[in-house]
């Protein structure tokens, strides 16, 4: 037994287990220091949940507002959470959904919160506004001195952007927080015509001074014909009635954007309605359903002034507002999917994933450690179990997005990240059965851990929401299911080949395999690379396939499709030179390993390179990450090419 | 035998059908395909496959700029280039792929796979020197025999009677003249016309520019007041504009000089031999053997946003006054008389009349469908290989318990 081989494995386990404890744990804690709002509570839990369900249709699709808030907190905040300093010192750690009723319905409490993420310091200096550190998080109410000259930067810029100009990353910084802005007073001032209603000019005998835009709605008709009458008279129209148009052209512009929360009518196309529109289209006459359109209005109206009254009252407005909506919907077939999907928010399967994931870590390294002891068996069924419980949570909420999304469960980057995390497992356990060396079970809760990190990194770096429906050119169930899946399975065995290879490097460098284990995972290794070769040129000709179906080309040369054929053109070589006698053992090893970065190159490279048909845009400045993973596998080529030297020296 | 005792001819053999040289050019093609993918990003897709994969290329000479826009233009290592990798992989892997592979049951799984992917290869060869891509442009209401080339160009020649274009258009194909840089001309003569025409100074992406406006800074003859000013490649070569210089020759005596560019809104006129014609440098059009009219096209969006749903064109082919309605959309093309209809583009209200355009890719490939059939083949061959060497595997296993 090598015991400083053992502890060496240890202590690697150990460092992979705190690097991913650290980034999930960076990734749970609200981004942003607490920040003090006079006043303010938080939400009772029963609000929230009936909030939960509310469905909007956003991103092309009808879903529940809690996926909308939850996007457009990761959008504007960078992350999922923030922590204020509320009513007698208490701190409140406010979430998505909670954030996004206090811009709707307690505006002043939202605009002291830090929502805004600036990333560079110089953005804020640009506006002339006094920079914290380097990056931090400001509130609306900071940012508001500032606005006028943020806008007309951010004008500037724009006009750059139309001129096919390609801006400096701060340029893009500051364009991004102006968009940022628009879409929080968006959201914020979404329901201003519903506390403020109309102003009226004061006139002596009448108390009123403000009238509700559903009341004016409802004089549409007389409106309408008295303006006529003094327009074709000549006339100028009574103060009155001026200010009930300039009103209602107020309410209109503030809530015309961002939140479209009313079904049309039937017959009346697919999009759905904010409550602006819901106000135009009955004074400008242009709706199948002006009776519907003012209830839904005063519906608003009930909801916005009802929180004063405390949140029971508030309950009671909002739940009426959900049941009109969600009734109407659901006549149109289009909220059927909403429950469930709070569902898969309200339980959040990759981090229960993530945690068992990551306590089998320790469990792998003392059943490791243990060599073949009682103690080793008894562990490594723990783990085994341990595995097929993480894998269950992964199928879940996969099986539940692809139900949502009613597609197969690939078809963006983020899905590629979780479907493989489930396939590396699954395949795992296949290969453990197979050999019963319970390498694969140690190494699948680490990489899938690993990768479920990467998934929600990737997810709050892109602020997307990756269940919104695919562009044309992507909608086909056949294609997705056969193409998509193939190459992404081809992408999971490669990465089960490399992380098999990198086993048994480290086992045979630090001499803690024995010759049955060496060839268990020899053939092992063998057989993902020809599993990889199998998938990978099944996919990538599939894709060929339904790229000449689609659109007539067989081949275009398209980064991805390189790619892929990259892969498949490695493992034929491994293949050939194996075959050949080239490499032995150790070039099986090491070419192995290497095949993780043909695979990177094609997964994740390919994405920065800004052309083809592929091509996610992603911002430069994270490749950085992808470079840590190809140093990774330097190092572990190093590593086994020193070992391959020292063992071929001495047997010589 | 060893390797050393066996006659030279079969040594040469075994060296062309061995393992070694199929790695060896395995690894090259996948080098070249990464330099390839690296390069288009600074140089553009179309003029990156010519220098990796074109026959013309036995060598390539990567450029720096593929891994950092600084070091652009400085020439790495020179490899073979890929046309010629493929053919020699063709030549290893028939070789030693099918017909030098013992023929065990158990190699049969390989065999298959060898040949699949050989047909593979045959196929992108065959689509490489025979298939023809245009696209066709209608308006709502519009008809059309013809596809135009995104890239190769071409010149057309024609009579004007009465001010009209009348009878044959003679044309003369891009491999006639796009060689000619610099000083090189060359005299290409067309039956049928009474004179010949001397073409020079080809240049794949140019605009006439008044001389005028701007001074020829590299020596650019001047015609008319105009030069031909040579611009940079486009990333996307559709966009580059070619043009060329060109003078007529009727009865050996050269006339004068004019510009021939696809940017030029009108075509060149000339008279010889008493007849007026007209010559024009375009984008190669190709004849469809139907005609296409475009009855209507509308492009469906997902609800509240600009992220595309559909895009769909409602068409009617003519052919033997027959009359076919089809519809053509993303993933659904027409198939029809060996070519293919896809709906490449839509533009709804634009180019500034107000009426919807609809644009269709046609492609005439005869290997259109063998990819497919070589992946059946290469699939079952490769999971039949897997499948032994699994039970294999598992058979051993269970053997040594």
């Amino acid at each position: 037994m090598n015991r400083i081989g053992r502890w060496i494995l240890v202590a690697l386990g150990m460092a992979f287990l705190l690097l991913m404890l650290g980034l999930t744990l960076r990734d749970l804690r609200p981004d942003s220091e607490v920040r003090v709002v006079e006043g303010y509570t938080p939400w009772e839990e029963a609000t929230l949940e009936l909030a939960a369900g509310v469905p909007v249709q956003d991103g092309g699709r009808v879903k529940p507002l809690v996926s909308f808030a939850s996007f457009k907190m990761l959008q504007l905040h960078g992350s999922r959470s923030l922590k204020v300093e509320g009513e007698g010192g208490a701190t409140v750690k406010v979430e998505p959904l909670a954030w996004l009723m206090d811009c709707l319905f307690r505006p002043d409490f939202a605009d002291q919160m830090p929502t805004f993420r600036v990333d560079n310091s110089k953005v804020v200096e640009a506006v002339g506004l006094e920079a914290r550190g380097k990056r931090d998080h400001y509130s609306y109410a900071e940012l508001r001195p500032a606005l006028g000259q943020l806008m007309e930067l951010a004008a500037s810029y724009e006009a750059m952007v139309q001129n096919d100009r390609t801006l400096e990353p701060d340029q893009q910084q500051a364009l991004d927080l102006a968009r940022n802005v628009q879409v929080y007073e968006g959201l914020s001032g979404y329901l201003d015509f519903a506390r403020g209603g109309v102003v009226l000019p004061r006139k002596e005998g009448i108390d009123l001074d403000r009238a509700k835009v559903s009341a004016v709605m409802a004089t549409a008709p007389l409106l309408r014909e008295s303006l006529s009458r003094s327009y074709q008279a000549g006339e100028t129209p009574r103060p009155e009635l001026e200010a009930m148009v300039a009103g209602l052209n107020q309410a209109v512009q503030t809530s015309k954007f961002f939140l479209y929360l009313f079904p049309p009518a039937d017959g009346a196309g697919v999009e759905w309605i904010s409550a602006g529109d819901r106000i135009w289209n009955v004074m400008a006459k242009t709706t199948r359903e002006p009776e519907q359109s003012i209830d839904d209005i005063k519906m608003l109206e009930e909801l916005a002034t009802a929180l004063p009254e405390g949140e029971e009252a508030f309950r009671g407005e909002l739940g009426e507002f959900r049941e009109s909506v969600t009734t109407r919907a659901g006549a149109r077939g289009e909220a059927e999917k909403v429950p469930l999907e709070v569902s898969y928010y309200e339980r959040d399967w990759f981090l229960l994933a993530l945690v068992v994931f990551l306590a089998a870590i320790p469990l792998v390294v003392a059943m490791w450690l243990a060599g073949g002891s009682r103690f080793s068996r008894i562990t490594a069924g723990i783990v085994w179990l341990m595995n097929v419980a993480g894998l269950v949570m992964l199928v879940i909420p996969i099986t539940k997005r692809s139900l949502i999304m009613e597609r197969p469960p690939v078809g963006n980057l983020y899905d590629t990240i979780i479907f493989i995390a489930m396939a590396f497992v699954a395949l795992a356990l296949v290969i453990e059965l197979m050999i019963r060396r319970r390498v694969a079970i140690g190494v699948a809760p680490m990489v899938a851990a690993f990768l479920i990190v990467l998934a929600r990194l990737f997810e709050v770096g892109d602020a997307k929401d990756h269940m919104d429906p695919l562009v044309a050119v992507l909608v086909s169930n056949f294609w997705l299911t056969i193409h998509v899946i193939t190459i992404v399975l081809g992408y999971a065995a490669g990465l089960v080949t490399a992380v098999l290879a990198i086993a048994a490097v480290l086992l045979r460098s630090l001499r803690l395999d024995d010759k049955s284990l060496r060839r268990s995972l020899l053939r092992a290794i063998y057989g993902c690379v020809c599993l990889t070769l199998f998938l990978s040129l099944v996919g990538t000709v599939l894709g060929g396939i339904w790229a000449n179906y689609s659109w007539g080309r067989f081949w275009g040369w398209d980064p991805k499709e390189n790619g892929a054929l990259m892969i498949v053109l490695w493992n034929l070589a491994i293949l050939h030179a194996r075959a050949g006698g080239y490499i032995r053992d150790w070039g099986l090893y090491l070419a192995s390993i290497f095949g993780a970065v043909v695979i990177a190159f094609s997964w994740w490279h390919v994405n920065f390179l800004g052309v083809g048909l592929h091509n996610y845009g992603f911002a430069a400045d994270k490749i950085g990450a992808l470079m840590a993973f190809y140093a990774a596998m330097g190092g572990f080529l190093l590593w086994g090419g020193v070992a391959a030297w020292r063992e071929r020296a001495a047997r010589s | 035998m060893s390797n050393r005792q066996k006659p030279p001819a079969n040594r040469v053999i075994g060296f062309i059908s061995g393992m070694g040289l199929a790695t060896v050019l395995i690894l090259l093609l996948m080098l070249l395909t990464w330099l390839a993918t690296l390069e288009q990003v600074a140089f553009g897709l179309f003029p990156t496959l010519r220098k990796y994969f074109d026959f013309r290329e036995l060598w390539v000479f990567p450029d720096a700029g593929a891994f950092n826009e600084e070091w652009v233009g400085r020439r790495l290592p020179p490899l073979p280039g890929g046309y010629w990798v493929c053919v020699l992989l063709l030549v290893n892997m028939t070789l030693g792929g099918l017909i030098r592979l013992r023929k065990r049951w158990r190699n049969i799984g390989v065999l298959l796979a060898h040949f699949g992917i050989l047909f593979m290869i045959v196929a992108g060869g065959v689509a490489q020197w025979k298939e023809e891509r245009g696209v066709m442009v209608l308006k709502e209401g519009e008809t059309a025999d013809w596809a135009r080339s995104l890239i190769d160009p071409a010149i057309e020649i024609f009579e004007f009677v009465d001010g009209e274009p009348t009878g044959e258009v003679h044309v003369i194909r891009s491999p006639y003249f796009d060689d000619l840089k610099g000083e090189r001309r060359r005299k290409v003569d067309l039956e049928g016309l009474p004179f010949a025409i001397e073409l020079q100074g080809y240049q794949a992406n140019a605009r006439p520019v008044s001389a005028k406006s701007r001074a020829p800074a590299q020596g650019q003859p001047v015609v008319d007041g105009f030069f031909l000013l040579g611009l940079p490649s486009e990333t996307q070569t559709e966009r580059d504009l070619p043009g060329c210089y060109a003078r007529i020759v009727a009865d050996g005596t050269p006339g004068e000089p004019f510009i021939l560019a696809v940017a030029s809104y009108q075509p060149m006129t000339v008279e010889a031999g008493g007849r007026r014609f007209g010559i024009q440098m375009v984008k190669q059009t190709w004849p469809v053997p139907f005609e296409v009219t475009l009855e209507s096209t509308h492009a469906e969006y997902y609800p509240n946003t600009r992220r595309p749903k559909s895009f769909v064109s409602d068409i009617v082919r003519r052919e033997d006054d027959n009359e076919v309605e089809v519809r053509i959309q993303m993933n659904e093309p027409m198939r029809h008389a060996g070519m293919t209809f896809f709906q490449r583009d839509f533009n709804e209200g634009g180019m500034g009349t107000g009426a919807k355009f609809s644009g269709f890719e046609v492609v005439r490939n005869p290997s259109d469908k063998w990819p497919e059939y070589s992946l059946w083949i290469a699939g079952f061959g490769l999971g039949l290989h897997f499948i032994i060497k699994l039970a294999g595997f598992l058979g051993s296993g269970r053997r040594k318990k």
